[in-house]
């Protein structure tokens, strides 16, 4: 199902979902803006660790 | 060998694996769940995938990370009823083992137990409701101008994926601006206090032991409900923080009430110094805690197994 087919069927059925689905957001992952951003797309953008993760062991 | 039951995309996983090869521990990661399980002779084999078994006798330890144990997939009730005892016997005899995440909590979670449990245990949860109609919400709304109010997934699940996209629920404030969008009746809906807050911490929980980190979020109006509505070009500031012992002792009896031994624990440490417990989470990230405070968690998680 796509991101849009999800949010029409919300509106369809707008009594059975909970308010916090009326503010779903999508988030495109392949979006040109995420990957342009300077810090790690995996957890709180503070760090890039992708290089480092797959070596850690050898870090020591 | 160390079992671990996790999801494809979860990169946590990965770093625990890397520091099982560091420890020369042997394991098997299984994604998403197992396929069954299988009896023979004397022997008991969990269902890896069709015609791959894993003697039940040659699992050391495991650990439920993500994913589902094991999905019925029984075409009627009656084939239900006898599948679901081998299943329960597999489940418990995963029990046996030396495990993480395995206690039987994390797929019982219910946010709102845990916030009753926490309320019991002397920890200050937000005042809570569930909401239906659009009446009700105006007449909590109207009849406490003075306060503020958010809503908030009741479920643990915040991301859906999508063929396109994800699509993703955040905290939000909710005014009585909002409510003409709103239909009449609605599923229930966990509404919350809004508690003003000096800053968020994030726990992470493991067999007693409790590492945290204060996240700055208050002061960005992109983070201030949610911080993962993450400002990419100018992220909160993050560092580590001790709780103090009467409040860990506390979420430590929350913790066993609740039959986890794992678990990402979300606070507000509000304007009134108080501590506030808003949910745990047994399957939730813990990688950033242990990047960002250094505090090698997954080599913890490691070591355990």
């Amino acid at each position: 199902m796509k991101f849009t087919e999800f949010t029409e069927m919300i509106s369809r059925k707008k009594k059975l979902y909970p308010l916090t689905f009326f503010y779903l957001e999508e988030q495109k992952s392949s979006s040109s803006s995420f990957k342009k951003s300077k810090f790690s797309p995996f957890y709180n953008a503070n760090y890039h660790i992708e290089p480092f993760y797959k070596n850690i062991h050898r870090l020591l | 060998m160390v079992l671990i039951l996790s999801l494809k995309n979860d990169f946590t996983t990965n770093l625990v694996i890397d520091w099982l090869c560091f420890y020369e521990k042997k394991h098997i990661r299984i994604n998403d769940s197992f396929a069954g399980v299988a009896f023979k002779s004397q022997k008991k084999y969990l269902k890896i995938k069709d015609g791959l078994l894993l003697d039940f006798e040659h699992i050391s330890s495991f650990w439920f990370r993500k994913g589902s144990t094991f999905l019925s997939t029984a075409e009627n009730k009656i084939l239900e009823d006898e599948n679901k005892i081998n299943l329960d016997y597999a489940q418990y005899l995963l029990e046996q083992k030396h495990s993480i995440g395995n206690t039987g909590g994390a797929i019982k979670i219910n946010k709102l137990i845990a916030l009753n449990i926490a309320k019991d245990c002397g920890l200050n949860i937000p005042n809570s409701f569930l909401i239906d109609s659009k009446d009700e919400l105006e007449n909590l709304l109207m009849s406490n101008i003075e306060k503020k109010y958010i809503i908030k997934a009741k479920t643990n699940i915040s991301m859906y994926q999508f063929d396109d996209s994800s699509g993703m629920i955040f905290t939000n404030e909710v005014t009585k601006d909002d409510l003409e969008k709103f239909p009449e009746n609605f599923g229930s809906t966990l509404v919350q206090e809004l508690i003003e807050k000096k800053f968020e911490i994030r726990s992470f929980f493991l067999k007693n032991k409790i590492w945290s980190m204060a996240i700055f979020s208050q002061n960005d109006t992109q983070t201030q409900h949610d911080y993962r509505r993450y400002n990419n070009d100018k992220p909160n500031r993050n560092t580590l923080f001790q709780l103090p012992s009467d409040i860990e002792v506390k979420l430590r009896l929350v913790m066993e009430k609740l039959n986890l031994d794992t678990g990402s624990i979300d606070w507000i440490y509000a304007e009134d110094d108080q501590f506030y417990f808003l949910e745990v989470n047994p399957i939730g990230q813990f990688t950033n805690v242990s990047f960002i405070c250094n505090y090698n968690l997954e080599k913890e998680v490691a070591k355990l197994l």
